[in-house]
Formats: C-alpha cells, structure tokens, sequence
C-alpha cells in the first residue's frame, strides 16, 4: 500500500511522500511540499522514503501544523517567477505564519519548535523561535515569571542579590 | 549521515519532563543537543543562533536569570551559555611594579569593578613561557605575544574561555623585537561570520588602526562614534566636558589624562581611564561612576572582552 502510495504522483507529477507522526496519523504530500524539510529532503536523496518516513518524536496534531506550513510555503520558489503572483503570495504568507504561532498556547508552541528543529525547517524553526524571544525580550522577571508560568524560588536575600550582581539589566 | 541522527534523537523520550515545555531555556537546551548531532557544518556561524535564548538581547537574559533558581542553573550552564548573547564582561589589563616579583602581572576586571574575577589570566592552558604579554582581544579571542627569552617570541592566539590556543608561526617582523611593535598587531575575528580569525601586523603606523578599534575617538570634549560603517563617517554621539568625566575623582595621581577605552553598547556606558581609574559614564543619564582604582603601576593598555564560549579555534584559522 505504502508502495503505490509512493508511485502515486500529482496534477504536478511530483511523486507523493506518506509522513507518519509519532501516533500512527499518515499524511500524503509531495516531495516539493516535504523538501522543505531538510531531514526529509535528505532522505529523498538517500531514496529512503519509499516506505513512508516515521517521524518518532512529532505527534500528529503538531505534524498538521508543519504539513500545513510546508503546503503554504511550497509555493514561495515557484511563484517567485511571477511578480505580481508573489507580492500577494508574499503578503498571505505573512498573515498566514502570524497567525499561527499567535494563536499557540506555549507547550503547543514549544513543541512546535522542537518539530521544526527535528525536521530541519529552517523558516520555520527562525519563526518559531523569534516568537518565544519576542516574549521574552524587554520583560522584568515578574513578567517573565507570569509569561511562563514559573514559579519564583529565590528567597528576597538571594533575589536582592542577584538582582545587584545584574544591576545594568534593570536600567531602563 | 542524516538517518543515524535521526535515531540517536528519537531515543529521548519527549514527553518525558512536562515541567521543561514551560521554559524557553531548557527549550533552547534540547535544541542544542538536537543541533550538535546534525552535520557539522561552520561551528560559528547560524546553527547556534537558532535557539529562542540566542535571539533575546544581553539585557533580557540577564534579567532571566533572576526569573528562577531552575532558570538561573539553565543561563550559566556551561553547555548551554554557548548559545546565548555574551556582552562586554570586563577588562584585561597589564600591571608593571619593580618593587614586585614578578614585575609584569596580568589582571582582569569585571565590568562592574566587584565580584571575583570572570578569568584569572594566569593561563595556565598555555605552554610555559618566560613571560606573556596580551596584545589585543576580539570577538571573546585574545592575541598574545609569549616570550620563550627576551629576544624569542611568537604570537599565540587563545579563547580564555574554552582554553584553545592557536600558535602562530613567526613572522619575519618579530627578530625586530622592541616594546612599540607590540603595539602594532591586531586582531580581527567575528564569530557571527567565520570561524577564522586575522593577525594583523602594522609594522610602520599603528596610530590609524587603533582608532578605529576602540570605535571611539576625542573630540572637543566629545565622544564620537562610528556608528554606521556602509556610510564610511563618523557621526557625533554624545558630547561631555572634561568636569563631568571627572567629577567624582580627585587627582590623586596628578597625570590628568583620558583614555577611551570601550563603548557597552548595550547599555549605552563609555568606560575610559581618567588618572588611573577605570570609570564608566552613562550617556543616557549623563553620570559618571568609578569602577575601579587600577593603582599608578597598570600599564595603558586595555583589553575589553567579551567571551566566547564556542569553540573555534580547533576547526581552523
């Protein structure tokens, strides 16, 4: 089954890919969609996909969301011909990405993160990553605490000092 | 090669420690160990900026290490600092007293002029030399001129932080010997860019290349900074009278002179030397601080350092 599932071929003619997530979840995308991964894009080349390519540590609701990521994206070098074609492109793709890591809840966002990592996306993971040091940049540790649910365990002594040691930090 | 990695990855069990999904940092950590198994392509350059922890400014890190006991231990982790914006830590610094044994010493200090210091710059990593002299440091580098006698010696280029060294071969300038050609060899290397570092030796005038080191030049009582390279000017930064800089010391040591020594540019503070003391002046608030008596033996030279805690110096030069 996974054989014909790899003959299979597109409108495109590119040859599909099956990409299984850590609980069974198959999904069918082309090598140009999967490419942009570049574990998967080296597997290609290796010609080891042939029987789906297990992905062990990314569970299927995050694997939606990288396969949608790469369906959006494949698009960014065949348009990149067409101007006008692109500047839209260009434009959905922004609101597109903005939207999806907005809306995460950070243990959703941070796995996100690792799977982008695992699979080597590198636009991803960049995107990803700016998100989590956006929410981090500019905040007092109060903030920083309340952001991500950290508890603090320093006692006043030792936060007074450790805030002294790092007096610069806390100019503004 | 790509296969393997997968594997040895997939052994970590990822639902292991829920706790961790609330901290970027150990986020960054897993990164990490994810990268250092994937092809080694340039040690320096984009794989170790990727992580979430290396796109937070200085600033902010420093204030996340304030956050937790878990985060503090995640900052100042050996294997994961590596990935994190490092800034200006302090100052390295010569000291010369006939009165003393050795009469050359080697000192580091913190950019807050407490605490003990960052690096002992004893360098016991180094082979033994009969002395060292630290010519110049850059980008977390420092380039060093080891004597093995008086009239024998040869640049070694070191990282303080991870002990490599690098010996350079001699050059045909070095049999010259002489204390004014020490000052003519700089030290280019930009870790962002390539894990190659550049001895430059200026053998006839030095006067240029050392203004554009230190970024910082006199003017009228002012300080102006090259702020923007592409358009090749220097443009006026901040202006400050002679009084200010010095308003908080008396002239103890009667030789009333200044010296630019470096820009934080993270925090907007100018450190320079006023009669022996390395002091700091906030442009934004307009306060000058005293960061340390160096007492009248320091020798001029200073060293700003900011470490580096990757290595590179073993993949090349």
């Amino acid at each position: 089954m996974a054989a014909a599932a790899a003959e299979a071929t597109t409108d495109g003619g590119g040859k599909m890919i099956i990409l299984i997530s850590a609980d069974g979840k198959r999904f069918e995308v082309t090598e140009a969609v999967a490419s942009q991964s570049q574990l998967i894009s080296n597997m290609i080349e290796d010609d080891c996909t042939e029987n789906g390519v297990r992905l062990p540590n990314v569970d299927g609701d995050i694997l939606t969301m990288v396969v949608d990521y790469c369906n959006m994206h494949a698009g960014d070098a065949a348009a990149a011909g067409d101007t006008m074609k692109a500047s839209s492109t260009e434009e959905e793709l922004k609101k597109f990405d903005a939207e999806l890591v907005q809306a995460l809840e950070n243990p959703v966002l941070f796995k996100l993160i690792l799977a982008a990592n695992f699979l080597n996306i590198k636009s991803l993971l960049d995107m990803t990553c700016q998100r989590v040091a956006d929410m981090m940049s500019g905040k007092t540790p109060e903030q920083m605490r309340e952001t991500f649910s950290i508890e603090n365990d320093f006692t006043p002594e030792e936060e007074a000092a450790i805030r002294q040691e790092n007096a610069w930090a806390f100019d503004d | 090669m790509e296969i393997l990695s997968l594997f040895v990855y997939s052994d970590r069990d990822m639902a292991g420690d829920v706790d961790d999904w609330k901290s970027p940092w150990a986020l960054s950590a897993e990164i990490q160990e994810g990268e250092g198994i994937r092809r080694p392509s340039s040690p320096t350059t984009s794989s170790w900026r990727s992580s979430p922890a290396s796109r937070v400014p200085a600033k902010s890190v420093r204030r996340c290490s304030c956050v937790s006991r878990r985060w503090r231990g995640l900052i100042s982790d050996p294997d994961h600092r590596k990935k994190l914006p490092q800034t200006l830590a302090g100052f390295f610094y010569h000291s010369e007293n006939e009165s003393r044994f050795p009469m050359e010493a080697r000192h580091f200090v913190n950019v807050s002029g407490r605490g003990r210091p960052l690096v002992y710059p004893s360098f016991s990593f180094l082979p033994r030399f009969e002395s060292i002299r630290m010519v110049d440091s850059c980008g977390g580098l420092l380039l060093c001129r080891c004597f093995e006698s008086s009239d024998a010696s040869r640049y070694v280029v070191c990282n303080p932080a991870t002990e490599e060294l690098v010996a350079l071969p001699e050059s045909s300038y070095d049999a010259e010997g002489g204390g004014e050609e020490e000052m003519c060899a700089r030290l280019g290397f930009d870790p962002d860019v390539s894990s190659q570092f550049h001895v430059f030796q200026f053998v006839t005038d030095a006067r240029l290349w050392l203004v554009l080191r230190s970024t910082l030049r006199k003017s009228e009582n002012g300080i102006t900074v090259l702020e923007d390279y592409s358009k090749d000017e220097w443009t006026l930064k901040h202006k400050v009278t002679i009084e200010l800089l010095s308003g908080k010391i008396s002239c103890k040591y009667q030789t009333m002179f200044y010296r630019g020594v470096t820009v934080h540019l993270d925090c907007n503070l100018v450190y320079y030397i006023a009669d022996y003391i390395l002091m700091s002046y906030d442009m934004d608030r307009k306060e000058p601080r005293v960061i340390q008596d160096l007492g009248s033996d320091c020798m001029m030279e200073y060293l700003p350092y900011v470490p580096l805690y990757v290595k590179t110096l073993s993949s090349g030069r």
